[in-house]
């Protein structure tokens, strides 16, 4: 049962990390002029952005940073996914595999 | 031109945006560790590092799809893995080698990946 949730946790928090990187995508659709759309979605992806790091923070105290550190990178993925639904952005076979390697590299990075 | 110069190409301004971002956030978290947790010139210079990073992250994201842009973030990792060795002194691993081996060569293939 504590395993499950820390899963749901890490699950969490690298997601709202992805949102965050999603809103500030979309706040640069038109380029960086002041405007509503632009603080708006900065405003949502700051927050989402921040939500996560506060939850990864937390995470920190109960779970070692060896292991939080590389799952962490777990966040790519559900870029790739976001990316994928939202944006109609292709998703090649290179990005798969590439998220891959950087979730099996930040592994080796704590050893 | 095949795809992977293509891919490098098109989200060139945003990779190389993308991979400065990586490497202020790195610089921003060595001189947090050098800070000591105390409040000084290096927590400080870490603070605008980091957040020159976040700027320069979100910039980087008009020039290039988030598929590709966001992933290579974590060249950062291997900007710390040098930092970490060479200005902390700190021990570097077999597997930390292999591991940044690894994230370079993700890195790349994502990198050439858009196509």
């Amino acid at each position: 049962m504590v395993t499950i949730k820390w899963i749901l946790v890490v699950a969490l928090f690298t997601l709202f990390g992805a949102i965050g990187g999603y809103f500030f995508k979309k706040a640069t659709t038109h380029g960086f002029a002041l405007n509503g759309f632009f603080i708006k979605h900065l405003f949502i992806g700051g927050s989402f952005y921040g939500a996560g790091a506060i939850l990864n923070i937390i995470t920190l105290n109960y779970l070692p940073y060896t292991i939080v550190f590389p799952l962490t990178s777990i966040t790519y993925v559900w870029t790739l996914l976001l990316s994928y639904f939202f944006l109609q952005e292709i998703i090649t076979f290179k990005k798969v595999i590439g998220v891959t390697f950087i979730i099996a590299g930040s592994f080796l990075l704590i050893l | 031109m095949n795809k992977f110069t293509r891919s490098i190409k098109d989200n060139g301004l945003g990779i190389s945006l993308m991979v400065l971002a990586a490497l202020q956030t790195a610089l921003g978290q060595m001189f947090w560790k050098m800070s000591g947790g105390e409040i000084n010139f290096y927590l400080l210079l870490g603070f605008f590092l980091y957040s020159l990073g976040a700027v320069l992250m979100i910039v980087s994201f008009r020039f290039g799809s988030l598929s590709v842009l966001h992933p290579l973030l974590s060249i950062g990792y291997v900007f710390a893995l040098f930092f970490g060795s060479i200005i902390l002194q700190e021990t570097i691993t077999e597997s930390n080698l292999i591991g940044t081996f690894l994230i370079i060569v993700g890195a790349a293939l994502i990198g050439g990946g858009d196509n």
